[in-house]
């Protein structure tokens, strides 16, 4: 099982989440996705450059081992809060699109704004005859 | 068809950016040298290493980061709010149990939330994780005596005013050096002897900041998304 480390488990997880984030069609899967990449870059991140027979990097150190190195770790610190922060706001214009929409897959949506364009254009166009009627009959 | 096109292309999208990382990286061996590590801790006086980097060395990226986490909470605030607020939302129907645990369990995470962020540089925590800790337990305390109690009381405690000002003590700290002749972000108070809890009090100072502004934050999304979560 030398092969089983969390490189290799952060690389699974990283397939695992690209390919939902771009085959599943609700925003909210989407979203835990995006979750599971973010945690699978953390993982690869702390496991760069950590072994399992080192010490955590808090001094001093009583049995000698090698420390990891804590570079990494507090790189790592910023990539979580910017996880939630990223998380939270994407939930707000998920919770916007499925108060406007009622909807969260994103196919649907897309076709309803689709359809919301075309009566728009449509409205438009026949506003703009209208008008040229209008200028047409002045003059 | 379209779908199984969508899933190869998926598939082998993730495998060539895996095979890129894989093949791609090389990665230098060996650990840090243990004098660079230990000039470190000497510098700032923390004996966690994590803690010295990130409110020591790197105390720049830890800077944006709070401003990203600003902006995320005033963006947040900014869509919701323009929402209308549920008018009088429906308590969650707790049972018994939960409730009364959770009313025995908050002080417990409340309190262990302050000791990570005040232990922050001698141990693992730091003040992210406290305040994230604790923000938890703040949950806890809507779950047992509800989230119109615990705002009124806050409210009146002067969070709101306190979530604008901290990150500005925040930037002051970083910033005050120059008042003494020293270079800007680095250690604004001494530091002391390392492993001691009041060994560096720079740390110290900007851990329970960065503790209070995690919490606050994490307050106000929560309190934003229960109120403000509109009818479908």
């Amino acid at each position: 099982m030398g092969w089983l480390s969390g490189m290799t488990i952060a690389m699974i997880l990283f397939a695992i989440g690209t390919t939902a984030l771009i085959v599943r069609k609700d925003l909210v899967v989407k979203l835990l996705a995006l979750g599971l990449v973010n945690s699978s870059g953390i993982l690869f991140l702390i496991s760069i450059r950590f072994r399992p027979q080192m010490e955590a990097p808090i001094l001093p150190v009583k049995t000698g081992l090698p420390i990891a190195d804590p570079l990494p770790q507090a790189l790592v610190l910023s990539a979580i809060v910017i996880n939630f922060a990223i998380l939270a706001l994407s939930l707000v214009f998920v919770m916007l699109l499925v108060e406007r929409y009622h909807s969260t897959d994103c196919g649907r949506i897309e076709h309803a704004v689709e359809t919301e364009k075309a009566t728009l254009g449509s409205q438009n166009l026949a506003d703009d005859t209208l008008e040229s009627e209008v200028q047409a009959a002045d003059r | 068809m379209k779908r199984i096109v969508r899933t190869v292309l998926a598939v082998t999208l993730s495998l060539v950016v895996c095979g890129i990382v894989i093949f791609d990286l090389t990665i230098p061996e060996g650990p840090p040298r243990p004098d660079d590590s230990e000039l470190l801790a000497a510098k700032t006086g923390a004996p966690n290493l994590v803690s010295a980097i990130y409110l020591g060395a790197r105390l720049y990226d830890t800077l944006f980061e709070i401003l990203v986490f600003t902006v995320a909470v005033i963006g947040v605030r900014f869509y919701l709010l323009q929402r209308p607020s549920t008018a009088r939302p429906d308590p969650i129907p707790e049972s018994h149990v939960l409730q009364v645990s959770a009313q025995i369990l908050y002080p417990l995470i409340l309190i262990l939330g302050l000791y990570l962020t005040c232990f922050g540089h001698l141990s693992p925590g730091g003040g992210f994780s406290g305040g994230v800790v604790a923000a938890s337990g703040l949950l806890l305390c809507v779950m047992s005596i509800g989230v119109d109690t615990v705002y009124c009381r806050l409210s009146g405690a002067g969070i709101e005013q306190l979530e604008w000002a901290l990150p500005m003590m925040i930037v002051a700290v970083c910033v005050l050096p120059l008042a003494f002749g020293r270079p800007i972000l680095s250690n604004l108070l001494p530091a002391g002897q390392a492993g001691h809890v009041f060994g560096s009090l720079s740390i110290l100072l900007l851990n329970v900041l960065i503790g209070l502004k995690v919490l606050i934050g994490s307050w106000m999304v929560l309190h934003t998304f229960i109120r403000h979560r509109g009818e479908i």
